[in-house]
């Protein structure tokens, strides 16, 4: 739950800071946070988890 | 030209964009349009789930359930075979995520997301007012529902990518290389015909080469690189059956074709927009290359028949209620009486509406109440015993839904089996030559008929070796 919680807070975070400097719309930065942070955990878990145990 | 870029940053732009490009609504009118049509969206979706819960949806709910646990399980095991979604699944669970959050929450949620992924690009693309069109066909299209329902995740997610992809680039973002990726790790299926299509517009688009080159290798060799171990199992359908459905042997064609509606199907419930798409497509073809391609590419594989081919009509039903949406708007342009719009907009969304709900509302789901419960009950026979399923149709149920080792037709890795023993399995008066079969497992086996099969429970209830346990459950014993 507290896990949740942190990455409500950072996305809540990043979504804003994100809104102000790339000047785009609001619909267009939750579809990219979403896209891209999928995109990120799952590299994190090839690498991490796939990648590295077999080295 | 424009600019490429590595963040979609709209403040570089030209000032000559045209506002209604802009996805944020400008007034109550417009947001009171989107956030509507959403939250009707959003209710066809919730429907199925608040009405039937872990059952409401396709047989695949079954085995992305008992691959989430089992996957996360043995998470690092690099004897497993490798599986995209579970790298995403896996990474949910770590953060804490419940499994049946991972099923149900985060896919609904990933299905209002493409709804307003698909809002977003239509804007960016026609503009603000055709989108608002496109996604109320959208949220109306028996075909989405259809694939929403079947449970076909690794595909939803693959169309949201896709969704994004155009985003990207039309923005010429190189961001565009993360949602090229997770296509190629979630659902390398769905990369295909957005990968062909920004291939020809590689070779049509000289001022765009550098940028799809760059974009194309790079995200081509991360997903080469840290998905390998998953792609070479996919390699052989191309390199010796050319990905084609005729080249499989005749028995799994059926399932190699993606198990999705057939084009009977697809044109009986797209007939109403198709005129409207052929109208948008002639006013703005030119100015929407990609969507072009992105149609006809898609329209290719379906005729060449390329393996999952069916999974295919989603993709085109996506851009056909695109040029739906331009087609209707263009229609609505022509009529200056503003009453006679709003009353043929009401008319046409209410009739859809009424056709939609009618179907939704009549949807049923495929497993029975009776036999969903009798299969959760399974649980508390001794974990990990064999349990044996005669027929393929519960097979996915209590591999999801139960935590022993399941033995099915043609499926699953316990199946010792091939197709003829099956046969006389299931058909043979001879009770010992059935028991020769079953003592093959060396250990208890418990058979559950269902519902659907109770014949086959009658048959064999007076074989010394098998005791009834239940309903729809017997244990074999040597």
């Amino acid at each position: 739950m507290s896990y949740c919680i942190l990455i409500l807070i950072g996305f809540v975070i990043i979504f804003f800071c994100a809104k102000k400097l790339l000047h785009t719309s609001i619909f267009e930065i939750l579809i990219f946070s979403v896209c891209f942070g999928m995109s990120f955990l799952v590299i994190f878990h090839l690498i991490y988890f796939n990648l590295i145990p077999r080295f | 030209m424009r600019q490429s870029k590595i963040f979609p940053n709209r403040a570089s732009e030209p000032a000559t964009q045209n506002p209604l490009n802009n996805p944020t609504p400008q007034n109550t009118w417009e947001w009171s349009c989107l956030a509507g049509t959403l939250f009707l969206y959003t209710l066809s979706r919730l429907w199925m789930y608040f009405r039937f819960g872990a059952r409401a949806f396709g047989y695949d709910t079954g085995i992305y359930r008992h691959d989430i646990i089992g996957y996360f399980a043995r998470l690092g095991d690099t004897t497993l075979q490798p599986f995209g979604f579970t790298a995403l699944s896996n990474m949910l669970t770590l953060m804490g995520a419940r499994v049946d959050t991972i099923l149900f929450a985060a896919y609904i949620a990933l299905a209002i997301l493409t709804a307003l992924a698909l809002y977003v690009v239509v804007a960016r693309f026609f503009n603000r007012h055709v989108a608002l069109l496109a996604l109320a066909i959208f949220s109306l299209s028996i075909i989405q529902f259809e694939f929403f329902w079947w449970y076909y995740y690794r595909n939803l997610i693959g169309l949201f990518a896709i969704l994004v992809a155009c985003l990207l680039y039309q923005q010429r973002s190189y961001l565009l290389i993360l949602p090229l990726f997770l296509l190629g790790v979630i659902h390398p299926l769905s990369l295909i015909p957005i990968a062909l299509t920004f291939l020809i517009l590689f070779f049509i688009s000289p001022r765009e080469r550098s940028y799809l080159w760059r974009v194309g290798l790079t995200s081509g060799l991360l997903t080469l690189i840290l998905n390998w171990y998953e792609l070479r199992v996919y390699l052989p359908f191309f390199t010796e059956k050319f990905g084609l459905v005729k080249n499989i042997a005749p028995l799994e064609q059926n399932e190699i074709s993606g198990q999705f509606v057939d084009h009977i199907f697809f044109l009986k419930m797209t007939a109403p927009y198709i005129p409207l798409a052929a109208i948008g497509l002639w006013q703005w073809a030119k100015k929407t290359k990609l969507f072009v391609i992105f149609l006809l590419i898609n329209i290719f594989l379906i005729l060449i028949k390329i393996v999952f081919y069916r999974r295919f009509f989603v993709f085109i039903d996506i851009a056909l209620i695109m040029y739906a949406g331009a087609g209707l708007y263009c229609l609505l342009q022509k009529i200056t009486a503003r009453w006679f719009i709003i009353a043929l907009l009401t008319v046409l969304f209410a009739s859809g509406a009424g056709y939609t709900t009618h179907y939704i509302v009549k949807k049923q789901p495929l497993i029975s109440e009776i036999d969903f419960l009798e299969i959760i009950s399974l649980n508390a026979l001794p974990p990990n015993s064999y349990l044996m399923t005669i027929s393929p149709y519960y097979a996915p149920w209590v591999y999801g839904f139960t935590n022993h080792r399941i033995i099915a037709p043609g499926m699953f890795e316990h199946n010792l089996w091939n197709r003829d023993t099956w046969n006389i399995f299931w058909y043979t008066p001879n009770q010992n030559e059935r028991d020769v079969l079953l003592a093959q497992y060396k250990e208890p086996i418990y058979i559950y008929t269902g519902s659907l099969f109770t014949q086959f429970g009658q048959a064999i209830t007076h074989d010394r070796h098998i005791k009834r346990m239940g309903p729809f459950l017997w244990r074999f014993d040597l």
